[in-house]
């Protein structure tokens, strides 16, 4: 990644400029919409699926139903075996806030630590912290359910909730060390000659500038825990415990009569709250250190 | 460890050991008697929503006439119900009563996880009315580990309309293999290669295995070792070949889409015109076609037809259930009311009591009726269960699909595939 | 005034002095304390939550453990029955390997690229950001799984518009030397999240570094490798570790392709998803483990590669100036 190796397209920069003025921009929107209409297609054709009657859905290959109808919605939004979909969404959007909480205080927390303060043990915790997140899941997840099973707190949101307020989902530690290693250290140093301790710079310089960061890990988490199968599979048994995607599931069983329509419907249903969620925090990551007035 | 930093190191520790005291109060929850005498016992299964819904129904009626008993419902898609048994039984929390199924069966009753059901006396939880042909489908080594939830067996299920269309002559019982390869080469002729007359079968052990019963062989002797040779797998193998290679049945690229749902199934695609199933499925064809599909038994090499009474899923007690009898009372009630029968109706497979089937059969419709005379047909041909096939019959089960495919794909040969599979065979019996 | 600055950019930083030595070792004892503040929750959490089952998964690895009786000690065979006895383990190596290569690069290109498209001030900024994220708020799903091989079967839709132009690929997902293909691009698709972190690193860079260059007259391409790229190059390290790290342990892909069974003919069996076959399928616990553990190892080696080499070529302004 040297810049010695890369000799700057002097004149193919000159020819865009004498070119640029009021196109460029449209050009811009042009080529960007086309990508955006490419990338979206699979979703098109997943919202198109969920009006489309039973018969349809598998076999029309056509995109557009040819005789939308609602059926499926209704059947979605009727829950499962006495379940409401509300249920679902009630316990999803819970599982999802705690996740967000609990993994913006801990990851932050502790990325301050490995990034800023100079402690024993640090390489070796460093790397074992990196090293967690090697090993499959699948290996693990038989000593943590008994641990959780001895803590009583099996069929509960608890197993999913507590290890993100313990920063064990090292990815968002991770993430957040390499941003703040990417602040200046001037700014420490100032604080600290004013006669700031590290607790008052990790609350009045750091966090402040590493707020990106802190939302990227947010709308990761929501999104992830949403999207998570697996671990709400083994934790949650009850069915007035379950989130959406066990009741996704629920609609297609290879073994009995699968419903393809409510499921497409359901899982329409399910993006809307990641979607809104994405679109309300997105616009923040663009509030970087540039715009919140830093001067390096 | 510094001296400063003792004191937040210190916090950390108290906290955890706070956090270890909380869990083991909270350990005492879970499914233990409540405060008023009665018991509480878990219930799992798979199934769709639909199935969730009749079982819950059931369930409720269950509650009713037996007041001292709190029944807690856990069910999921059959895709991550076993890793999540499997987990729960590690982590010593297994459900009282499992919905349990044939192939991993042995997995679990080796292990001593599941009780022997012959503890329980006619009155606690009734067998003598459940179906000869499938009374013993949970039997290991004289003790009873499982009764069947529901009867199945194989079929060739087949788009009859388009079929008849074709003007070619509908397949009758009693056909052979040979047959069924004629038929099928007249049907893609009658739609110029359009679909085919048959799913290539090759991705199904099971009917391998009635192939193998057929000729009085099986898949495993009572010892849990191969009960054929070489030699059959190469002759299988060969007249699965010839059916692909003269375009009598789907092509690998079309096979391998095949996942086990009906809508993927060549038959829903319009691709061919019968498929390998069970008569348990058909009502996904009829949902998923639109139309009826009728069912055909298996070809023949002989006389005998080789199929079993399949429990379509079994049921079981955990060893470590705390409350065995409630949970045989339940389970007596899922299989031998008739009000419970009548609830459920065909979610699980034809009724196993006989008097419930009977009863529910009175009552049936549309595709569980083609199901239900199906199985009336083949009532006197059809075989008694095999033993419940061991540990390690899901890896080799696996194995065989994947040679069948590699095989189709053509990337190696018969010979190699045979060799590699009695390999695999040995590594894991 | 660009020039001194790219310098202070690229080249590397400078030796520690002895002050400075010493300096960080007072600071490092009077900062353990309120570090281990800071560390607590983690601290618990990898003692309750994470070091128990990692030290009990690897002790399984030397066992055989059917997940309900008691593990038994076999020594080294599992790891010996992997490469003398199991075809299938190394076919799932190499299918891993080539996803490896392929994914990750190919992954974080895209995200790079769209996150500079989108990094400019223009309007429907924050709807084109949400455009572009949206198959990545899909994950693996069910849903996914279906329009997936809707798209790529055959006579599916992208097997038709290849038939127009004249190219009969008979499907994709149907076939071995295509499935992973499928899975590949499933996973270029689902870029979002890198393009978010490189988006967020982009908006991390001072604007005044951008003024000098601009002051200075450097070209687009000349700015973006002298200022843009050696800025973004601590969230690029981050990416480039993660997106390795995952598409080594890459298990949902296959579930979208052969709903989990590594077809066809085991040109999607990667190496977790066989892992978890013989794990849950196969009641072998203790053979999974072992090849858990040698993925680690595997990792933590191109990981550690990573670290070392990072030294060259990653930048922080934070640090040791």
């Amino acid at each position: 990644m040297s810049t010695a190796t890369v000799t700057p397209p002097k004149q193919a920069a000159t020819h865009t400029k004498a070119k640029s003025g009021r196109w460029r921009p449209a050009v811009w929107h042009v080529i960007v919409t086309a990508i955006v209409l490419l990338l979206l297609y699979p979703i098109i054709w997943l919202v198109a699926a969920s009006f489309k009657p039973a018969d349809e859905v598998v076999t029309s290959l056509s995109i557009l139903p040819d005789n939308p109808t609602l059926e499926n919605y209704t059947a979605a939004f009727d829950g499962i075996a006495g379940v409401s979909f509300w249920s679902f969404l009630g316990n999803s959007l819970f599982v999802a806030i705690g996740s967000v909480v609990g993994n913006v205080v801990s990851c932050v927390l502790a990325a301050y630590a490995f990034a800023r303060l100079r402690f024993r043990m640090r390489g070796l915790m460093f790397a074992f912290m990196i090293g967690t997140i090697m090993l499959p899941y699948h290996v693990v997840l038989i000593p943590q359910y008994i641990i959780f099973q001895q803590m009583g707190m099996v069929d509960s949101f608890w197993p999913l909730i507590l290890p993100k307020f313990l920063a064990t989902e090292a990815f968002f530690v991770f993430l957040i060390i390499q941003f703040m290693r990417g602040l200046p250290r001037e700014l420490d140093e100032a604080a600290r000659i004013d006669g700031c301790g590290p607790i008052r710079i990790f609350f009045h310089i750091i966090l402040p500038l590493v707020r990106p960061a802190l939302i990227t890990t947010a709308i990761f988490t929501f999104i992830w825990t949403w999207n998570d199968f697996f671990s709400q599979l083994i934790y949650l048994s009850t069915p007035s415990n379950y989130t959406l995607p066990l009741a996704l599931r629920l609609f297609i069983d290879q073994t009995s009569v699968s419903a393809y329509g409510p499921m497409f419907a359901m899982s329409v249903l399910t993006l809307i709250p990641i979607g809104l969620f994405f679109l309300a925090f997105q616009r923040f990551l663009v509030q970087g250190v540039s715009t919140t007035g830093l001067k390096g | 460890m510094g001296v400063q930093g003792s004191s937040p190191w210190r916090r950390g520790v108290t906290a955890l050991s706070a956090l270890a005291v909380l869990g083991a109060v909270g350990a005492c929850g879970g499914t233990n008697d409540g405060g008023d005498g009665d018991v509480t016992i878990r219930f799992t299964w798979w199934g769709s929503d639909d199935r969730a819904r009749l079982t819950e129904e059931a369930v409720a009626l269950f509650q009713e006439r037996n007041p001292g008993i709190n029944v807690v419902t856990s069910y999921s898609a059959f895709d991550g119900y076993f890793e999540k048994l499997a987990t729960e039984t590690a982590g010593g929390n297994p459900p009282d009563v499992i919905q349990m199924d044939y192939a991993y069966l042995r997995e679990y009753a080796d292990r001593g996880v599941l009780a022997d059901l012959n503890q329980f006396s006619e009155d606690q939880l009734g067998t003598e009315e459940i179906t000869p042909l499938l009374a013993t489908s949970g039997e290991i080594d004289g003790a009873l580990y499982a009764l069947p939830m529901g009867q199945n067996t194989h079929t060739f299920a087949y788009d009859v309309e388009r079929w008849t269309e074709t003007g070619v002559g509908l397949p009758e019982p009693g056909w052979s293999w040979e047959d069924w390869f004629d038929a099928s080469l007249e049907l893609a002729e009658a739609t110029d290669g359009e679909s085919v007359g048959l799913t290539d079968f090759g991705w199904s052990w099971e009917t391998f295995q009635v192939w193998l019963r057929q000729q009085d062989k099986d898949l495993y002797t009572e010892d849990a070792e191969l009960a054929f040779e070489r030699a059959d797998v190469v002759e299988y193998m060969e007249l699965l070949e010839r059916f692909r290679s003269e375009g009598a049945s789907t092509e690998g690229s079309v096979t391998a889409q095949i996942d086990g749902a009906v809508e993927n199934s060549p038959v829903s695609r319009g691709l061919a015109f019968a498929d390998f199933s069970w008569d348990s499925t058909v009502p996904s064809f009829f949902s998923v076609l639109g139309r009826p599909v009728a069912l055909a038994p298996m070809p023949r090499i002989g006389e005998r037809v080789g199929q079993f009474a399949k429990p379509a899923m079994l049921v079981s007690i955990a060893e470590r259930s705390d409350h065995k009898e409630a949970a045989a009372a339940l389970v007596d009630f899922l299989l031998n009311d008739e009000d419970a029968g009548k609830i459920q109706g065909t979610t699980r497979g034809m009724p196993v009591n006989e008097s419930v089937r009977e009863a529910v059969g009175a009552e049936l419709e549309g595709a569980d009726e083609v199901v239900y005379e199906y199985e009336e047909l083949l009532a006197d041909e059809l075989e008694e269960t095999p033993p419940p096939p061991p540990p390690g019959n899901s890896t080799l089960k696996r194995e065989w699909e994947r040679l069948n495919q590699v095989v189709a794909f053509g990337q190696i040969s018969i010979d190699e595939a045979a060799d590699q599979f009695l390999n695999r065979a040995q590594q894991e019996l | 005034m660009v020039a001194q600055q790219v310098e202070a950019v690229t080249s590397p930083p400078p030796q520690e002095s002895k002050r400075d030595q010493a300096r960080r070792k007072r600071n490092a004892k009077g900062q353990t304390g309120v570090a281990y503040l800071f560390l607590s929750p983690w601290m618990i959490g990898a003692l309750l939550l994470t070091v128990g089952p990692m030290v009990a998964s690897l002790y399984l690895s030397f066992t055989n453990y059917n997940l309900f009786t008691a593990p038994e000690w076999v020594g080294l065979d599992n790891y010996v029955r992997l490469f003398t006895e199991d075809d299938r383990f190394l076919s799932s190596v190499s299918v891993t390997l080539r996803y490896v290569l392929l994914s990750a690069p190919l992954k974080l290109a895209a995200a790079l690229a769209v996150a500079m498209l989108l990094n400019r001030p223009r309007k429907g900024q924050g709807f084109y950001r949400s455009a572009f994220y949206a198959p990545s708020l899909l994950g693996a799903s069910v849903a996914i799984a279906l329009v997936w091989r809707a798209l790529f079967t055959d006579s599916g839709t992208v097997d038709t518009l290849l038939q127009k132009v004249g190219i009969n690929t008979g499907g994709w997902i149907n076939q071995p030397q295509y499935a992973t293909i499928v899975i590949v691009i499933l996973a270029v698709w689902q870029f979002g999240a890198p393009m978010v972190i490189f988006l967020a690193g982009l908006k991390q860079i001072p604007q005044d570094l951008y003024d000098a260059a601009a002051v200075d007259g450097a070209s687009k391409w000349k700015t973006f490798t002298s200022v843009t790229l050696p800025m973004l190059t601590p969230v690029v390290f981050f990416n480039l570790v993660m997106e390795i790290i995952n598409s080594f342990q890459a298990f949902t892909g296959a579930f979208v392709v052969s709903n989990g069974q590594g077809g066809p003919a085991d040109s999607t069996l990667f190496y977790t998803l066989y892992l978890y076959q013989r794990g849950f399928s196969d009641f072998q616990m203790g053979y999974a483990s072992a090849m858990a553990w040698l993925l680690l190892l595997v990792i933590a080696l191109v990981t550690g590669l990573l670290f070392w080499s990072s030294g060259r070529w990653v930048f922080y302004s934070g640090e040791d100036k």
